[in-house]
């Protein structure tokens, strides 16, 4: 059996072209998953893009692998998954509405690596939460949430509600939007993230004037 | 698809052994698990190692510190998004990694130097892990992963099953103290002041050995998440948890206790009239972890 890993470890030293011909069949075998179907570009061009890092990395793989370079292709497998993850995040960061506004936000507060994850997911929540709640709880979540609609809000759809009912009826909302967050799986940062920058969207139309 | 799922769908995908025509001819990276002479280096707390878990599946990990023959190590992972509110962002060489510092394992010296040196954490980000792991440190916000509102099977987030898989991968490694310890006959942990735990006889009867069974009967049951071992003359049995220091119920049929901090190990005395099937007990102790500050029920 050929060592596929020596041939990677010699094409990264400069020496044997074949090694760029599996790292090739390893790549478009990974992007050619239906996971990156939403990728916008051509493969060959994400290709030329992960090689190029690849050779901006090579003198740390090549003291990494030197003693045994056995590992090698399960760390190239890893480095193009890692790499098409990064694309596909990209990609779809783009991809929503309004995106300059919220990348102003997004890029000033990024602090950590899973802050963009935190962001696409808010998305999904607003997507989604619009179809999990009726338009009383909606106007519900706005009044609890957004200052501005509050008043307008009491005046149009509270008048003449009790204490205890407008009681019973928070805990009801609390209730549905915990089985919310269960039945997707969102985490807490996420939501909290929805609730500060992008429920007042939903709000708008409850604000009235 | 959200995008956390393909992200997870991505990472389940490594523990799949590569498909033959991957690389023309794939070859069983197993088959490299020999010593290569070289020059043996310097083990030190804050080291970043890799290997392969069967050959293809990668494990990054930090040493931490050495207890008796063996280095007592936290496993690293460079998918980053898929962090819990338990994991740590660190950087290696410019690189983004999580420090899963609930998740620790053991690996003997000759096997650390077979292992690929992958570089070192920071003077900053190795004292922080240290009092996170000494000192119970809360973990910044700015430096955890996502945090779940629910983290068990029930709920089953993303972050959760990521978390389940990571400790999988090292289970084998985890328990290797005890064995050690086991070997060379010594009690293990500080008896004296370890957390004593009292089943009623009825309970303790439901697990008495069968006769038939006796022979087949082992002293030692690891199990996801703890680890329990019957001393040798079987007058008490001692469970050892994976993720101790955190609030945590444990139950075993009718009994119940709740823990604010889950001790490392805790002692169930026996009757020696009584022959425990610990296989038995095992299958019926279930350890249930609260989140960090979710007081909600």
């Amino acid at each position: 059996m050929k060592d596929v890993s020596k041939i990677i470890y010699r094409f990264l030293e400069g020496d044997d072209v074949k090694g760029l011909n599996i790292i090739r069949n390893i790549f478009y075998k990974q992007i050619s998953s239906y996971m990156f179907n939403s990728l916008d570009w051509d493969k060959e061009d994400y290709f030329q893009e992960f090689v190029l890092k690849l050779l901006n990395n090579k003198n740390k793989i090549l003291e990494i692998f030197h003693d045994n370079t056995a590992g090698l292709v399960s760390y190239i497998r890893e480095m193009i998954k890692n790499f098409l993850k990064d694309k596909l995040i990209e990609s779809r960061k783009y991809h929503h509405e309004n995106i300059e506004d919220y990348e102003y936000r997004l890029e000033s507060n990024m602090k950590k690596p899973s802050d963009v994850l935190v962001f696409l997911e808010a998305f999904h929540i607003k997507e989604n939460i619009v179809k999990y709640l009726n338009e009383q709880d909606l106007i519900l979540l706005c009044y609890l949430t957004c200052q501005e609609c509050q008043e307008f809000i009491e005046k149009t759809f509270f008048n003449n509600v009790s204490k205890d009912a407008m009681y019973k009826r928070v805990e009801r909302l609390k209730m549905k939007i915990r089985e919310f967050i269960k039945s997707f799986g969102f985490d807490e940062d996420s939501f909290g993230y929805f609730l500060s920058n992008m429920l007042y969207e939903i709000c708008n139309t409850y604000k009235g004037g | 698809m959200r995008e956390i799922e393909v992200i997870y769908n991505l990472y389940e995908d490594e523990f799949n052994p590569p498909a033959i025509d991957e690389y023309f001819e794939f070859e069983d990276d197993t088959s490299k698990k020999l010593y290569f002479p070289k020059e043996k280096r310097n083990i030190e707390k804050g080291d970043v190692y890799l290997f392969f878990e069967n050959g293809y599946i990668p494990v990054y990990y930090m040493v931490y510190e050495k207890e008796e023959d063996l280095y007592k190590v936290h496993k690293m992972s460079k998918w980053v998004m898929l962090a819990s509110q338990f994991d740590v962002f660190v950087k290696v060489d410019n690189e983004d990694f999580i420090v899963e510092q609930w998740n620790s394992f053991y690996l003997y010296e000759d096997e650390i130097q077979n292992h690929y040196f992958y570089g070192r954490l920071n003077e900053d980000d190795l004292n922080l892990i240290c009092n996170i792991v000494e000192n119970k440190t809360p973990i910044p916000e700015d430096r955890r992963g996502l945090k779940s509102v629910f983290f068990d099977d029930e709920h089953n987030t993303f972050q959760y099953k990521f978390h389940k898989k990571e400790s999988s991968v090292v289970r084998k490694y985890k328990y290797r103290l005890l064995a050690e310890m086991m070997i060379e006959d010594e009690p293990i942990g500080d008896a004296e002041n370890a957390y004593i735990i009292s089943l009623n006889q009825n309970i303790l009867n439901q697990f008495k050995i069968q006769k038939l069974a006796a022979k087949a009967n082992k002293s030692t049951v690891v199990k996801d998440g703890f680890a329990i071992r019957l001393d040798k003359d079987r007058s008490a049995a001692e469970i050892y948890f994976d993720e101790y220091g955190k609030k945590a119920k444990i139950k075993i049929l009718d009994y119940e206790e709740i823990f604010e901090e889950l001790p490392e190990m805790v002692i169930i005395p026996l009757e020696k009239s009584i022959d425990l099937d610990i296989e038995a007990l095992a299958e019926n102790i279930e350890i249930i972890y609260e989140i960090e500050n979710n007081k909600k029920t």
